[in-house]
């Protein structure tokens, strides 16, 4: 995909086949949908699971004809890991068509693998603690402060 | 001093309340932990601050006001790290400190990495934080403050154009223009999103609030990482072009229009208005040229879009940044003049300013029509903003002081990069964007880039943004604080 990306011009009007994971949402507009497909590191490695940072992210949009398949599940995103799919189709770079958009037009999609839940990290305890106690803390002596807490007397 | 700091700096105790909010109702339980650090943090030195016996019954003068200001968007970006590094999609803290550098100075650029993967909560707090610097971080304490120094505290942040004499109602007007464009934004976003592109309710909601945030505030970053070519619709496109240039409007020129003043003679106005269509021109003519585009629709709806991203200094891009660092010639020309020159002057855009490239047009015209007119004639001097004003040399010569400390800026930061090896196209491009707070790249600004350059893109945001007043105060505070006066 970072060749098409890069070379847009030499890929236009030619039929291409790009294998990544659906991430976003999914645009259903009715008689098409449209996704962003990414290919890059975190397809194959999410960030969540393997820790590895990769650098960004690298999409494209594809127009799919008709409705989104049973079996996909969700399209990627936090805590989610987005169908991989395997996507044939015209590569159009800034569609007249289309006003300028640049985009895959599908004319074949494979599931390769369903969308999975990551499992989604628990509260970091250690700032959890420490912003509740600084919370707690900052807001007493504002409220002291402010001569807003009763004033305990000597007897 | 410290007590005016701590209290602006609680500000950013109000605004992490709504992505805690938005990560509790999501289930990200790790972020959420992190926006209550944050809270917590920002409270603390809040409560330190205003327990500080010295900090009470001094008026704060313009210098100390100034000098708050340069403080104030150096140590926010650095609490508002707290979330972002905690997420995991950071290399190294200053790629996060970067990240909030640019959205506090609304520039965009941005070295977060697997965006699409980040938590909701977390992205939410980068279009917020694009929120807050937009508009100001200061003027949003100046809503709950008062005082002597409310005026240097406001200039600080580089506003010049109060619309009332009070500081504090011209604040609060600010933020009521803003909660209009916002529900009105937000809301007609979102139902493009749901009935046009066919979005979930509550994603369309996400998107449209992140988007509304980025565009009104001049900022750039968006919740996915291929900016606004995700939506794939001209009529989203639409809206966001009207958002960006209410965005780059001064918040003097919509209160004009609020009133239903006559605004077709103001200098900005006329600037902007001549300089953008002479940069879309160039723009789209030279993308004719190079051949990206060959029919009329497309090349001008991409020729429009790119030169409105770039000249009111938001940074949307419906191309990728390989693609947009193909465009040579006129086309490159185009849209880097269009980001050196900037906004209007009390917006949320950077850049020099449509008011001071109007002025320097008008003390230029004025010379030569002295020159040519017969001895004696006497040539008035007057321009027309928010009513007929008078142009004295006081006011050019800062004209022309700020105009040439940006040339210097841009400069200052391509020299750099060429000294790290880039070529020059792309280091003035890149200089440019972070200077001007624009956020259009090339490819320089990457998770890999030097660290060295990093640093200068981040000094660069920051002076950009506080218009080099405040910095100058800052230095002067320090070097009298190290060598006595």
């Amino acid at each position: 995909m970072s060749s098409l990306l890069a070379l847009p011009d030499e890929y236009d009007q030619q039929v291409v086949t790009i294998r990544g994971e659906i991430v976003g949402d999914y645009g259903d507009r009715g008689n098409v949908v449209w996704v962003q497909v990414n290919d890059d590191p975190y397809v194959d490695e999410p960030l969540s699971t393997s820790g590895r940072l990769a650098g960004t992210n690298t999409g494209l949009s594809v127009r799919l004809t008709g409705a989104i398949p049973d079996g996909f599940g969700a399209p990627g995103g936090h805590g989610v890991r987005g169908p991989i799919v395997e996507v044939t189709g015209v590569f159009r770079d800034l569609d007249p068509a289309l006003g300028g958009i640049t985009f895959l037009e599908a004319t074949d999609v494979v599931l390769i693998e369903s969308s999975e839940r990551l499992p989604e990290p628990g509260a970091d305890t250690a700032a959890l603690v420490t912003g509740a106690m600084l919370t707690a803390g900052a807001l007493l002596a504002m409220a002291q402060r402010r001569d807003l807490l009763p004033k305990r007397s000597l007897s | 001093m410290a007590h005016d700091l701590g209290r602006i700096i609680g500000v950013v105790a109000l605004a992490a309340a709504v992505p805690l909010a938005w990560a509790l109702a999501r289930g990200e339980w790790r972020s959420a932990s992190h926006f209550l650090l944050l809270m917590g943090l920002t409270t603390a030195v809040a409560a330190s601050a205003d327990r500080l016996p010295s900090s009470h019954g001094r008026n704060v003068d313009w210098s100390h006001g100034m000098v708050v200001a340069a403080l104030t968007w150096l140590i926010v970006p650095a609490l508002a790290t707290v979330p972002l590094w905690g997420s995991g999609h950071y290399s190294r803290w200053i790629d996060s400190y970067f990240d909030a550098m640019s959205g506090l100075t609304t520039t965009g650029l941005a070295l977060v990495q697997d965006l699409d993967h980040l938590p909701e909560s977390v992205n939410l707090w980068r279009h917020i934080l694009q929120f807050l610097g937009g508009q100001g971080i200061i003027l949003a304490a100046l809503m709950f403050l008062a005082g002597s120094g409310a005026l240097s505290l406001f200039e600080g942040e580089g506003r010049e154009h109060r619309m009332f004499p009070n500081v504090r109602t011209t604040a609060r007007f600010i933020w009521r223009v803003s909660a209009t464009h916002a529900a009105i934004g937000i809301g007609v976003l979102a139902s493009v999103g749901v009935l046009v592109q066919g979005f979930d309710p509550g994603r369309a909601f996400f998107h449209s609030a992140s988007i509304f945030m980025a565009a009104f505030d001049t900022g750039g970053f968006s919740p996915m990482s291929t900016s606004i070519a995700y939506y794939n619709s001209p009529i989203f496109e639409a809206i966001v072009a009207v958002l960006m240039i209410a965005g780059a409007m001064s918040f003097g020129l919509h209160h004009a229009i609020w009133q239903r003043r006559r605004v077709a003679g103001n200098i900005e106005v006329r600037t902007i208005a001549f300089t953008f269509s002479v940069t879309l021109l160039v723009t789209i003519l030279g993308l004719a040229l190079i051949g990206v585009v060959d029919e009329f629709y497309p090349l001008v709806r991409v020729g429009l879009f790119h030169a409105l991203s770039a000249h009111t200094g938001t940074g949307f891009s419906t191309v990728s940044s390989a693609e947009l660092a193909s465009w040579s010639g006129l086309a490159f020309g185009g849209i880097a003049i269009a980001m050196a020159l900037g906004g209007m002057s009390s917006s949320t855009a950077g850049g020099v300013k449509a008011l001071r490239i109007g002025l320097a047009i008008r003390a230029m015209r004025d010379t030569v029509r002295e020159a040519l007119l017969p001895e004696g004639a006497v040539v008035s001097r007057t321009f027309t903003q928010y009513g007929k004003q008078h142009i004295n040399p006081n006011l050019i010569r800062s004209v022309f002081t700020i105009s040439l400390l940006y040339v210097g800026l841009y400069l200052s930061g391509a020299a750099v990069a060429l000294g790290l090896g880039y070529d020059l196209g792309p280091a003035l491009f890149e200089s440019i964007s972070a200077s001007a707070a624009v956020g259009l790249s090339v490819g320089v600004v990457s998770p890999d880039m030097p660290l060295l350059l990093e640093i200068v893109y981040i000094l660069q945001m920051w002076v950009g943004r506080l218009e080099f007043v405040a910095i100058a105060a800052l230095l002067g505070f320090a070097a009298s604080t190290v060598f006595g006066k």
